[in-house]
């Protein structure tokens, strides 16, 4: 039984952390909305709401183009790290074979490495390859650094499955792709659908790697594009509040569409062990 | 329907031997119980008929083809598993037809053998629900459902009992041995209760730390045990063991220890001079007017347990002897009081004390 005290205890830490959260977004939301040629930021209300504004980002930003860029890398490195982190934890998760373990290190080390450490080897050998300039160029090293954290995170849910299940799936007559696609796939939905969540949204809010790599103003992706509110001399402020809440919706509908997979998913490995 | 043998087979983790020279066969039809303690040996020997384990020596024939190869799916067998192993997100129904489908048996056969076993294990009414949806018999049918429907040749069971609470357990050990009746199917069944083996088994195999020590039927392994272990493993309560002396005497064999003395008529005639002796609690009796029993003896009460059909009374007899003596209805004793009782003659079991091998009875 929790008490009174403690109920009122539990409420206030969660508003305290959940206004810690949002504070930014709303400063955000109340700079995009006010006069373009306003100075000052933060929780002023302002007088009157310009919703041109977004009107007005979104022909700065050419974010049209943006988010069909980031769309087509997030889409593409999203299919192909789920495909492979599925087979590759499924692989290391539930069988047996020489150098496992030392294959599971190669994929850590793609965890732990700052990715910042590699980009620049990383632009000259995709130029070698000619890569660099357009979409796979970003899709290929995206996908890449998800499926070390794909990987990792499908072995962890494939290892505490019960090994009978898969037994039983064997006896059955079930080859080793059947078992994953009928058997194991159906009931790792959860751990899936996270995977893809944290896979997409970090695809979508990278800059970096975009940037080294996309210098055509055609295939830029979104957040890129927020650089254009930004001159040598001046800050467009207010388009630059207005253009990041375009870039951010993307992650926050599909966030709100999966949370309660994805909350079940981040659970499942701490409740059921 | 098929034999099967363990022919030397061995399976060994590093250093430690899960099984060792196992060489045991199930006859065509055949209802075989592997039983014995945690780590002896018994599970193993049935994953390696199974396939879900490699042989590291000797081989399993299945139906008279060598199998140490094949994997499980191409050996003709099914299994039913100790925490069922039932898919969760389909319905009994496509648990039951998942093997069936993936063997490219037609869907008007599938639907007609499901409706068959279904009938017969009364899971009709349940086909559309989901495994959580079940209780735990229910469970345990459904696994024992997806076993029987593939109509293999051998059938695996790996402690299927062991999650159902005892009644439901007694029921199940029945309805078991009637399907088994009906159609019989080589089974090997794994267990670690000797209720259950001695009950389900046509043969019974007891083993123990990777070793099979013997197999036999349950009324032999009963009556008479190969080893100190079978001895003591089989039977509730156990067996009481001691290690006595032994000489031939006038008129038969001396057996004692501690000024405790058991003049015996009969005894086998390569008797060493120590021998553990075993007596089984309902051929030691509180002393009525003899019976024909050996004795009296007498002995302080150091333990009782009442059961109401019967009592079981730990006795002490001499320094370090004990035996339990049986009695009929409840039975209260005092701890400490002494208590009279005879031995029923031919019901001694001898074994040598150095190896613990049967020597015979007295």
């Amino acid at each position: 039984m929790t008490t009174r005290a403690e109920r009122i205890a539990n409420y206030t830490i969660l508003i305290v952390f959940s206004l810690l959260a949002l504070a930014p977004i709303v400063g955000l939301l109340l700079t995009a909305l006010r006069p373009a040629d306003s100075v000052g930021v933060g929780f002023v209300f302002p007088r009157s709401l310009h919703f041109h504004n977004f009107v007005d980002a979104w022909h700065t930003g050419d974010f049209g183009t943006g988010l069909r860029s980031s769309a087509i890398i997030a889409v593409a490195v999203v299919a192909i790290a789920t495909v492979l982190s599925i087979l590759g934890g499924y692989g290391l998760g539930t069988m047996r074979f020489r150098g496992d373990s030392v294959v599971f290190a190669a994929f850590l080390i793609g965890l732990i490495m700052p990715f910042e450490a590699t980009i620049i080897p990383l632009y000259y050998d995709l130029r070698r390859v000619q890569l660099t300039g357009g979409y796979w160029g970003v899709i290929l090293p995206s996908a890449a650094l998800s499926v070390a954290f794909g990987t990792f995170w499908m072995r962890a849910f494939f290892l505490a499955t019960p090994r009978s299940l898969l037994e039983a799936a064997r006896i059955d007559g079930a080859s080793s792709l059947r078992i994953l696609v009928s058997v194991l796939l159906p009931f790792a939905r959860p751990a899936v659908l996270t995977m893809m969540v944290l896979t997409f949204m970090w695809t979508w809010n990278d800059f970096l790697l975009s940037l080294v790599m996309l210098p055509d103003p055609s295939v830029q992706t979104a957040p890129l594009k927020l650089a254009l509110f930004q001159g040598r001399y001046v800050t467009d402020i207010t388009g630059l509040a207005a253009g990041a809440l375009i870039v951010a919706l993307p992650v926050i509908v599909v966030y709100a569409f999966l949370q309660r997979h994805f909350i079940r998913g981040v659970l499942s490995g701490a409740v059921k062990g | 329907m098929a034999d099967v043998r363990w022919d030397g087979a061995e399976k060994r983790y590093g250093d430690v031997r899960a099984l060792d020279d196992l060489r045991l066969e199930a006859a065509d039809g055949e209802f075989l119980v592997l039983v014995g303690p945690s780590g002896s040996g018994k599970t193993t020997a049935l994953r390696l008929v199974a396939g879900l384990e490699a042989l590291t020596g000797g081989h399993v024939w299945i139906g008279g083809r060598q199998v140490d190869r094949l994997p499980p799916r191409q050996r003709g067998i099914a299994m039913v598993f100790q925490d069922y192993a039932l898919y969760p997100q389909m319905s009994v129904e496509k648990n039951l037809a998942f093997g069936l489908r993936i063997a490219g048996v037609p869907r008007g056969e599938i639907r007609e053998r499901i409706g068959t076993t279904a009938e017969m294990l009364g899971l009709a009414d349940l086909l559309g629900r989901k495994p959580r949806e079940l209780s735990g018999g229910q469970r345990q049918r459904v696994a024992l459902g997806r076993a029987l429907v593939r109509g293999a040749g051998v059938l695996l069971m790996d402690e299927p009992l062991s999650n159902l609470d005892a009644q439901l357990r007694a029921q199940t050990r029945i309805e078991i041995k009637r399907l088994h009746e009906q159609a019989p199917t080589t089974t090997v069944y794994v267990t670690h209760d000797q209720v259950e083996a001695m009950t389900m088994g046509d043969r019974v195999a007891v083993m123990q730390g990777g070793k099979l020590q013997q197999v036999a039927d349950p009324a032999t392994i009963y009556d008479d045990p190969a080893n100190v272990f079978v001895a003591s493993f089989i039977g509730t309560p156990a067996m009481a063991l001691n290690r006595l002396g032994a000489a031939w005497g006038d008129g038969g064999a001396e057996l004692g220890a501690n000024g405790f003395t058991l003049r015996v008529p009969a005894a086998p005639e390569a008797l060493p001079a120590d021998v553990t002796v075993g007596l089984r609690p309902e051929h030691c009796r509180l002393w009525r007017d003899g019976d024909g029993l050996l004795g009296p003896f007498e002995g302080r009460v150091e333990s009782f347990e009442a059961l109401g059909r019967e009592s079981f009374i730990g006795v002490e007899v001499a320094d370090g002897v004990r035996l339990v003596v049986a009695a009929e209805g409840t039975m209260r004793s005092r701890l400490g009081e002494l208590v009279r009782f005879g031995i029923v003659p031919g019901r001694l079991h001898l074994f040598s004390a150095e190896s613990g091998l049967a020597l015979g009875r007295a």
